[in-house]
């Protein structure tokens, strides 16, 4: 039996649903459509499948999160990603805090910065303009959100220009919406050694 | 592709005053309209699922009152055509219908703090008798009005300082 994980780590789990996915070979013509399954690329992840119940929804939410993510100019990938982190360390999601925290790292190739938010819960270590990222993501994470004009003047003060801020506001809000069906729909697992 | 401007999201947020931001908006244009589908499948589906387009509106509302954003949460309350849904769209008060007094409180909780939902929240849903689907359908409205307020927020934010 796997073990289910409860500290927040940089090791992506294994991700085990509570609710039966969708399987492949019954899905309704909306859901492969949904789904964006072609007959050269069937390799669908559980999360998804569990998200196939709903079709009309997934259909759309697949390209706005990639689009928040992957979109070009605007906000760098490692900043965008550690927006994801703090919405998704202040939302206790633990599988979308590896995911998103590993890529952190691959792309900065450093380990301090995740070390520093996940291990010994000391962000206020990170440079100034890392801290403005995250305690501005944070905030806008809890309910109600709690940003402020200053939270705002602390981005601006270390250089981050308006298209930057609605960046980290669009991945901050896209981990509201991916926390709340990742951690409620399903556990984070260790793999088997 | 429609004018980002005639977006829910954008139409709640006065960026008249404010080029840059306007300017960024539209840099990001196919995320808005993306945004305002997402909102059309989510509140206005055409298969409705367990929820019907009022008691989708209702549980919106809620949301964006427990986050503090009046603006949406007064657009929401427009769109509830039965008077029965009114409790769901009020923190504090509870419909009486079994089902649905079960589906608020697990707004409220997945709003307020996702952390604290478990396996059991989910089991006792099922319990309930709530389908898989109908739970993912739930879980849906859910997560997609707790982004969508959020990037209304932040917007506004930017829009009343800069």
């Amino acid at each position: 039996m796997k073990n289910k994980i409860k500290e927040f780590t940089t090791i992506i789990p294994f991700w085990n649903p509570y609710i039966t996915p969708v399987q492949l070979e019954t899905a309704t013509p909306e859901q492969l459509d949904a789904l964006q399954v072609t007959p050269s690329n069937t390799k669908v992840g559980e999360y998804v499948l569990v998200l196939a119940h709903d079709p009309t929804t997934l259909k759309h939410r697949t390209p706005l999160f990639n689009g928040i993510m992957y979109s070009r100019n605007g906000l760098s990938r490692p900043e965008t990603e550690l927006s994801a982190v703090a919405t998704s360390v202040t939302n206790r999601c633990i599988y979308c805090t590896a995911v998103h925290a590993s890529r952190y790292n691959e792309l900065t190739k450093t380990t301090s910065d995740m070390e520093n938010i996940l291990d010994t819960k000391t962000p206020e270590k990170l440079d100034p303009r890392k801290l403005a990222i995250f305690n501005f993501s944070k905030k806008l994470s809890v309910t109600p959100p709690t940003i402020t004009g200053a939270d705002l003047q602390s981005l601006r003060d270390n250089d981050l220009q308006i298209d930057e801020v609605l960046d980290i506001i669009l991945s901050s809000s896209i981990f509201a919406w991916a926390n709340r069906l990742m951690h409620p729909l399903g556990e984070p697992l260790e793999h088997n050694v | 592709m429609e004018d980002i401007f005639d977006t829910l999201v954008m139409k709640l947020v006065n960026t008249q005053d404010n080029k840059a931001l306007q300017e960024a908006a539209i840099n990001r244009a196919n995320l808005f309209n993306l945004t305002e589908e997402s909102y059309l499948a989510a509140i206005k589906p055409e298969h409705v699922g367990i929820l019907n387009h009022s008691q989708r509106a209702a549980i919106a509302t809620r949301i964006c009152i427990l986050n503090d954003q009046q603006d949406a949460a007064d657009h929401y309350r427009d769109l509830i055509t039965t008077p029965d849904d009114l409790p769901m769209s009020q923190p504090g008060a509870f419909p009486e219908t079994t089902i649905l007094n079960i589906i608020t409180k697990h707004v409220d909780l997945i709003t307020l703090s996702p952390q604290d939902s478990t396996k059991e929240t989910i089991k006792e849903l099922q319990s309930a008798g709530l389908t898989d689907t109908q739970i993912v359908e739930i879980s849906a409205v859910i997560a997609f009005v707790n982004y969508q307020v959020r990037v209304i927020k932040g917007l506004q934010l930017i829009a009343s300082i800069s």
